[in-house]
Formats: structure tokens, C-alpha cells, sequence
């Protein structure tokens, strides 16, 4: 399963990605980052509506318990925390287990699930493991990375490809 | 928003510019201060946002701005937002985690729509 944040869900679609990752994993996503990418930019984003299709079509919004007895980590944005709140292990949580895996392109959010023993991907590397999965065509998936070049660092795109073409 | 006076001495060489400024685009010394710092503000803290120092959620709360605001921002600054080297590749360890839903055969190409 795939927890998804709103750099993520924003990324994607600017690649034009999202319905198809959604289409083939079971993505969720918290109550904040719904809000974060859907309701407080629908009327001056047009990302933020196709967002909000994709979403209503394909991807469940989940409700976070709060953290029990510790306080939210800072400097972080109400989505990523909610998200914390789905994958850390003192909330109880039904869908918490090995296999959920955060996708994010942030920095500071990526550090911390890393340091807490997380699971996460980049979104390059969703769209990559697609390709391996023969999900995509090596044309789509080379479309989708050049999509995703902009807005993604260059370190990440680089990687991204040396994966592909080791795979190939 | 609230504010808050805040006493603060500058160089006349700035204040000048300040005031240069402030002329062209008719308006005050303090409101074109008050211009210059925020728009500052902004690319220093989506600057924070690439170094992994503070997260791009926590940026647009500060800010008061949309996600899509912090990502417009870097645009326009040339600051380069996305996961180091090390972070995307450590991403591709869960590449195992990531299993089709039932209903989707693998090896079979999915349709854009």
C-alpha cells in the first residue's frame, strides 16, 4: 500500500502519472493532504482539480489517530504529520504494517522516515519499479521521467535513469 | 495578520535603494520594506525547504501559502527541490514492497486514459 503526500500526489500528476499509479497500487491518503492539495487550491490550480478526480476515483482517504502520548514532530506541515500518524508505531493504526510505504519527494520528510526505519520511495522510483513491473512501456516511462525532470532534483532523475537502463 | 514594530538600523546606501524603490512603485518607504523582506522570506525559506532543514508543508504554513506556491517560488528562484542521491537511491530498496492489485496482471501495460 502506498501513503502518499502532497508533494507526491503534485508531482505525479504534473508527469501525468498518478491516475496510472493509482490505478495500479492501492494508494491512500490522509485527511490533511487532501485538504492541502485539493480543497484549499481548486480554484486557482487546475492541478488541484485533476488531483481531486483522481482521488475521488481511485485513491481512499483515510482518517489519522492522533499521536497518544508524545508530542508531533516539528517543522513539519499538517499532511506529512497526519501521515506520521498512519505509519509511526505507537498509533494504532489498521493499515501500519511492513508493507506501507510512504511516497514523498521531501527532503526533511524523507530523512525522517529513514531515520525511523519507514518505508518510503521517491516518485521516480514508483514510476521505474512500474517499468520493471512491465507496467509501463520503456517509451512511457522515459515520458514520465522527462515529465517529472523539472520539478524533481538532478540527482533523483539521474538515478531514476541509471536504474531504468540497468533494467533494460 | 498581526504586526509587531520592529526597530532596526540600515545602512543609508540601502535605505536609499529603499527609497528608490519605493518611488517607482508608488508607495511608501515602510511598505516597500515590508515587500522586500517578505519576498526575501519566501526564497530563505524554501531555500530550508531543499536543504531537508524544514519540509515543504511546514514552509507553506510559515508562509501562508499553498503547496503549489512553494513549488512556483523555487521555480521562479532556481531552487531545486527533490530527494539527494543517497535518499533516491535508498528509495529503490522498497521497490519489492510495491505489489500490483490483484485485478492488475503484471506484464500488462496500463492504460493512460
Amino acid at each position: 500500500m502506498l501513503i502518499l503526500d502532497s508533494d507526491a500526489l503534485i508531482k505525479l500528476t504534473r508527469a501525468g502519472a498518478l491516475h496510472r499509479v493509482a490505478q495500479v497500487y492501492d494508494c491512500v491518503i490522509p485527511v490533511a493532504v487532501y485538504k492541502e492539495s485539493v480543497e484549499d487550491d481548486l480554484e486557482v490550480y487546475p492541478d488541484a482539480a485533476e488531483i481531486r478526480d483522481i482521488i475521488n476515483n481511485r485513491i481512499e482517504v483515510v482518517k489519522a489517530e492522533p499521536f497518544q502520548g508524545i508530542a508531533a514532530p516539528s517543522a513539519f506541515g499538517p499532511g506529512e504529520i497526519e501521515i506520521l500518524m498512519l505509519v509511526t508505531p505507537t498509533t494504532i493504526m489498521p493499515i501500519t504494517g511492513d508493507e506501507a510505504t510512504v511516497v514523498t519527494d521531501d527532503v526533511r520528510f524523507l530523512r525522517y522516515l529513514a531515520a525511523f526505519g519507514v518505508n518510503f520511495m521517491v516518485p521516480s522510483s514508483v514510476i521505474v519499479t512500474m517499468r520493471q513491473q512491465n507496467l509501463l512501456s520503456h517509451e512511457e516511462t522515459i515520458s514520465i521521467l522527462e515529465s517529472l525532470r523539472p520539478i524533481i532534483s538532478a540527482n533523483e532523475y539521474l538515478t531514476a535513469i541509471r536504474v531504468l537502463e540497468q533494467g533494460e | 495578520m498581526p504586526v509587531k514594530a520592529v526597530p532596526i538600523r540600515m545602512p543609508v546606501e540601502l535605505l536609499n535603494i529603499v527609497d528608490l524603490c519605493a518611488k517607482e512603485r508608488r508607495t511608501n518607504q515602510s511598505e516597500m520594506l515590508r515587500q522586500l523582506v517578505w519576498q526575501a522570506a519566501e526564497v530563505q525559506v524554501v531555500k530550508l525547504v531543499a536543504e531537508g532543514r524544514i519540509s515543504t508543508g511546514y514552509s507553506a504554513e510559515l508562509l501562508g501559502v499553498t503547496y503549489y506556491d512553494i513549488y512556483r517560488i523555487a521555480e521562479a528562484n532556481r531552487i531545486q527541490l527533490g530527494a539527494t542521491e543517497d535518499l533516491a537511491q535508498q528509495s529503490y530498496a522498497n521497490q519489492g514492497l510495491l505489489r500490483p492489485r490483484s485485478a492488475i496482471q503484471k506484464d500488462t501495460p496500463i492504460s493512460s486514459e
